[in-house]
């Protein structure tokens, strides 16, 4: 075994090597998982492993070496790994012995880092002349020492929900104290946009062991606009108190187009469209404009035009003005495509355009932007059913055929 | 008359084999992937299952009892999540009233993963990275996929944020 000054000299011999002259090459190293999380056993000793990755397939060295919050604690038997072009991956294990006693609780990292080095420079042939500058890559162990008494980290999600729907907040309990929690219960106070408190919910009361992580499940009926709100959770445990803030949203953000009108017309001049959005948010979405293509019956793009950008106040009308040449357009029936960009979104409506001498009509078809989901196939099962009904049919066919020719 | 016997029981034993070989097939669901206590770093994993059912619900979490899961209707028989799953142990299982398929535990781990190409150092990994250079103090924080501009001479140390 190696001991962490033994370590330490080879570290800098490796460095030592890397002077005079740069190499430049391509070189990549990974290692699977990042981060092993314990918690803290005085005295104990666990064994941990994680795979170093090669996945160019390159022969090449792996220096392992520690540092960190409890880099004596860790006992490694190889510190330089040999890696050949067949090598996918190879798993590193090692020994952490956790001290005997913690003065401070919280959260103690050590770093097990894995440098790549050239496969010409090994421990007993330090001396290369042509080096390159390191990569490395670290396992992290993270311990937790438990805080004295009882002490509580909360973490809250929430489900999506529309307007009218449940939304269900989630409030998972880390017990990272000492002692057994008997009574914890949360109060989420739910907030609207200018911070005024528009609901309040409790939950039931669970006790949660050391170490260990308790759930409250709080439904809530989202009778409001869509729009982002805020909830305040406020967990009570064994007579203390612990609070955080989740910033949450109902339904989606969404601008919806009411109609489209071209007032005061004459085929031949400019035709401005009058496209009435509302704003179904309850927070001002900037930067909505509207993109039109007009195409004729052949599908020829025959105008295509955009309106100014302008904000739309939260659950406001508002109307966006494009302008479209009409100079060389006969009248008739027209196919068009209306898409409205906002907040990093598109969202679209086929439109029937009626070009007359006088007038434009538009009549909005339908919206074409649908939400994708994933179909799968029938699956293996659906394979074996239509053989063996088949199967089935003929074995019967061929039975009753045969008791009736021998009746 | 016992020949005639068993040509007549051949065809009907057969046809109940199948029968029955069919009907356990179409109640039950048997997951395909990720298999039991499997490691997978691809933070949006393909889950597949065999069933002749045509809906499903599909049911995800953290804690065996599904006290919090991810519920949704499926049609077909795979599905995967829209967003990347956290770093954690999950279980999972299908149902199709009245039958649902065993419950099924996986685990999502970190890979920390770089690839340096003469000037560009790239987060191959499926994690933010938080990297240390030796040409500043500090660290940058590197996305998934994400590159970065380092000198050559520069030494790098990668890890998971």
């Amino acid at each position: 075994m190696l001991s962490q000054s033994k370590f330490s000299i080879v570290v800098i011999t490796a460095f030592l090597v890397a002077f005079i002259l740069v190499v430049g090459r391509a070189e990549a190293i990974g290692l699977t998982p990042g981060r092993t999380t314990l918690d803290f056993e005085a005295g104990a000793e666990k064994e941990i492993s994680f795979t170093i990755i090669n996945n160019e397939h390159k022969e090449f060295n792996a220096l392992v070496y520690v540092e960190g919050d409890m880099k004596n604690s860790v006992t490694i038997e190889k510190n330089i790994i040999e890696f050949k072009e067949t090598d996918n991956s190879k798993d590193f294990r090692f020994k952490f012995r956790m001290p005997e006693s913690m003065e401070k609780p919280g959260e103690y990292w050590t770093k097990i880092i894995v440098m790549e080095i050239p496969s010409e420079i090994t421990p007993k042939k330090p001396e290369g002349q042509a080096v390159v500058a390191t990569t490395a890559v670290v396992h992290q162990i993270k311990v937790k020492v438990p805080y004295p008494g009882k002490y509580v980290n909360i973490e809250v999600s929430v489900s999506e929900a529309e307007p009218g729907e449940t939304a269900t907040f989630f409030v998972k309990l880390f017990s990272l104290g000492t002692e057994k929690i008997y009574q914890a219960s949360a109060i989420v106070d739910i907030l609207g946009p200018t911070n005024e408190k528009i609901d309040s919910i409790e939950s039931d009361i669970i006790s949660i062991e050391p170490k260990t992580t308790g759930e409250l499940i709080i439904p809530w009926k989202a009778n409001v606009n869509p729009g982002l709100y805020q909830a305040v959770i406020t967990v009570n445990y064994d007579g203390k108190a612990a609070s955080v803030r989740k910033t949450f949203s109902i339904g989606t953000l969404r601008i919806e187009v009411l109609d489209i009108k071209v007032r005061n017309f004459v085929l031949g001049e400019i035709a401005k469209f009058e496209i009435n959005v509302e704003n179904k948010w309850n927070e001002r979405v900037e930067n909505v404009y509207a993109e039109m293509t007009i195409t004729n019956q052949r599908g020829d793009v025959i105008g295509n035009f955009k309106s100014a950008s302008i904000d739309v106040e939260p659950l406001q009308r508002a109307t966006l003005y494009a302008y479209w040449d009409t100079q060389g357009v006969e009248k008739g029936t027209y196919d068009a495509k209306l898409v409205l960009h906002y907040a990093n979104k598109t969202s679209e409506k086929m439109l029937k355009t009626i070009v007359g001498l006088e007038s434009i009509e538009t009549e909005i078809i339908g919206l074409t932007a649908r939400a994708v989901t994933i179909k799968g196939g029938a699956g293996p099962g659906s394979d074996i059913l239509v053989p063996l009904v088949l199967i089935l049919i003929f074995i019967n066919i061929g039975w009753f055929f045969y008791f009736r020719k021998k009746k | 008359m016992k020949k005639e016997k068993i040509i007549f029981a051949c065809p009907v034993l057969l046809t109940l084999f199948l029968l029955v070989f069919l009907f356990i097939n179409l109640v039950s669901i048997s997951l395909l992937s990720p298999h039991e206590n499997e490691s997978l770093t691809e933070r949006r994993p393909l889950f597949r299952w065999m069933g002749l059912q045509n809906e499903y619900i599909f049911y995800l979490d953290e804690n065996p009892h599904f006290t919090s899961p991810l519920k949704l209707n499926v049609r077909g028989n795979v599905y995967s999540p829209n967003s990347e799953l956290d770093f954690g142990e999950y279980y999972w299982k299908v149902e199709s009233p009245p039958f649902s398929s065993p419950t099924q535990k996986f685990t999502i781990v970190s890979s920390v993963i770089v690839s340096r190409n003469n000037e560009t150092l790239k987060n191959e990994g499926n994690t933010p990275l938080l990297v240390h250079t030796s040409r500043i103090t500090g660290a940058f924080v590197l996305g998934v996929n994400e590159s970065l501009k380092i000198g050559e001479e520069e030494n790098v140390v990668a890890e998971q944020v």
